[in-house]
């Protein structure tokens, strides 16, 4: 038994007696209500069935991308504040969170797969580029899912922590698949509004695990000089940064193919892209 | 540093200010299921009746390409012909959508070469922006008000408990941890 703040008696293992007082319950409860609360209110906004399910699908899909990225940003910033309260309490929250953007990203899955493409034996006829993106964020998925489905206390000590540490670094290749996925097929992604608050959000995150990577590189190898943490921050910052902003010139979207087309026909959308 | 930030303020206005219409993805089978066609509408997929909308198809891989050297695109709104033509996979035309209402969209594949299959893709197409056609009715679903109303009072008393319990929430999150 564990005396808290309020000087009331409290039991750290009692989960389901706790619930209340878990902040990853009011997370959860609270994404699901939001998640339903948005879905009647396009409902009712929008009359079209195709375009309610159109909507739907993107909404809870950027639903699911701001998620993990709160989950994702939470990791570095919790080094750099350490000490904060504050820091200590969203460190403790993300695991709902996480949890959160792995059910957004199943219903935007399932709305998309059934309610926009018609189940999966529509795949055979969809376009290969189409296919290929479709899959990255069908994995991204997967691996939204095997780390919420690992992320209990009980499943921890199972696989003890270091093991369960190297399979949650998964979600770093499951946020590589999430940008090459929105890149290919992101309805909004063609906005250059929206291409420019990705960048800088992914540049932001980019900067923050550059430093705990270096720091941890630095710990590592004895060398925690201020010059030398910052000299390789700053390279791992650049290097993920130039990676990020070469994607649009390595693989074209699968909206730019269409645009381009047809040169002399009906005008297809030009765009001012930020690339 | 202020200069640079003043030199940027227009291209950034400029980038945020320019309309850039973007549109999703909808899959049409044809009337065999064998082949698909991704179909395109401008704006959002979501078109203003009295404005211009491009309507893309992109057809899938068939055994016979559909080029403009194979086959022969026909597109019909409501019956009536419009302009269409193949270019690579797609089938694009440029229609304006007189008023709101449902339009139901035929698009006819004809192969130049008879052995070769014809393909017939159907699709209903709801314009709900723009000029109001008379007599045009829009219905909500029932379950959606209930969900609405329902989920944004639960959200309001989770959001009491929570308030009402805020130094536990805290305390046990530093407990656990």
């Amino acid at each position: 038994m564990v005396e808290n703040r309020a000087g009331k008696q409290m039991q750290p293992h009692a989960t389901l007696r706790n619930l209340c007082n878990n902040s990853r319950f009011y997370v959860l409860a609270g994404t699901l209500l939001i998640a339903l609360g948005l879905a009647a209110a396009l409902r009712l906004a929008i009359d079209d069935s195709q375009l309610y399910v159109i909507r739907l699908e993107q909404l809870y899909g950027f639903m699911a991308i701001a998620y993990w990225y709160a989950a994702l940003l939470i990791s570095p910033l919790s080094k750099l504040w350490s000490t904060s309260r504050a820091m200590a309490f969203l460190t403790f929250t993300r695991r709902g969170i996480g949890v959160s953007a792995a059910g957004l990203a199943c219903a935007h899955l399932v709305v998309a797969l059934w309610g926009q493409l018609g189940g999966l034996g529509s795949l055979g006829l969809l376009p290969s580029q189409f296919i290929w993106a479709l899959l990255l964020g069908i994995f991204a998925t997967l691996v939204l899912l095997v780390m919420a489905a690992t992320s209990f206390d009980k499943v921890v000590k199972f696989m003890t922590y270091r093991r369960w540490k190297l399979l949650h670094r998964l979600g770093y290749l499951g946020g590589i698949a999430v940008i090459l996925h929105v890149w290919l097929i992101g309805t909004h992604i063609e906005y250059s509004a929206v291409q420019i608050a990705a960048f800088v959000a992914l540049i932001i995150l980019f900067g923050l695990e550059a430093w705990r990577l270096a720091k941890a590189l630095s710990g590592r190898y004895s060398l925690m000089q201020k010059d030398v943490l910052v000299t390789v921050t700053v390279c791992i910052w650049i290097m993920l940064s130039g990676a990020l902003y070469l994607v649009p010139s390595l693989i074209a979207p699968y909206h730019g193919e269409r645009r381009t087309a047809q040169p002399g026909q009906p005008s297809l959308h030009i765009h001012g892209g930020t690339r | 540093m202020k200069k640079i930030l003043l030199g940027l303020l227009p291209l950034l206005l400029f980038t945020f200010i320019m309309p850039t219409p973007a549109s999703a993805h909808v899959l049409i089978k044809d009337d065999s299921h064998m082949l698909g066609a991704v179909l395109h509408v401008s704006p959002d997929d979501d078109p203003i009746a009295g404005h211009p909308s491009d309507l893309i198809f992109d057809v899938s891989d068939s055994s016979v390409p559909i080029t403009k050297n194979n086959y022969q695109a026909q597109l019909l709104v409501n019956g009536a012909q419009v302009d269409a033509s193949i270019s690579g996979s797609f089938v694009i035309a440029r229609y304006t959508f007189q008023s709101q209402g449902i339009f139901d969209l035929e698009l006819l594949l004809t192969p130049q070469n008879p052995i070769n299959p014809a393909w017939h893709f159907h699709y209903v197409q709801r314009v709900s922006r723009g000029i109001t056609a008379q007599g045009a009715i829009s219905q909500s679903p029932a379950w959606a008000p209930p969900l609405l109303i329902g989920s944004i009072t639960m959200l309001l008393c989770l959001l009491l408990l929570a308030l009402g319990r805020r130094r536990r929430i805290a305390a046990y999150s530093h407990i656990k941890k």
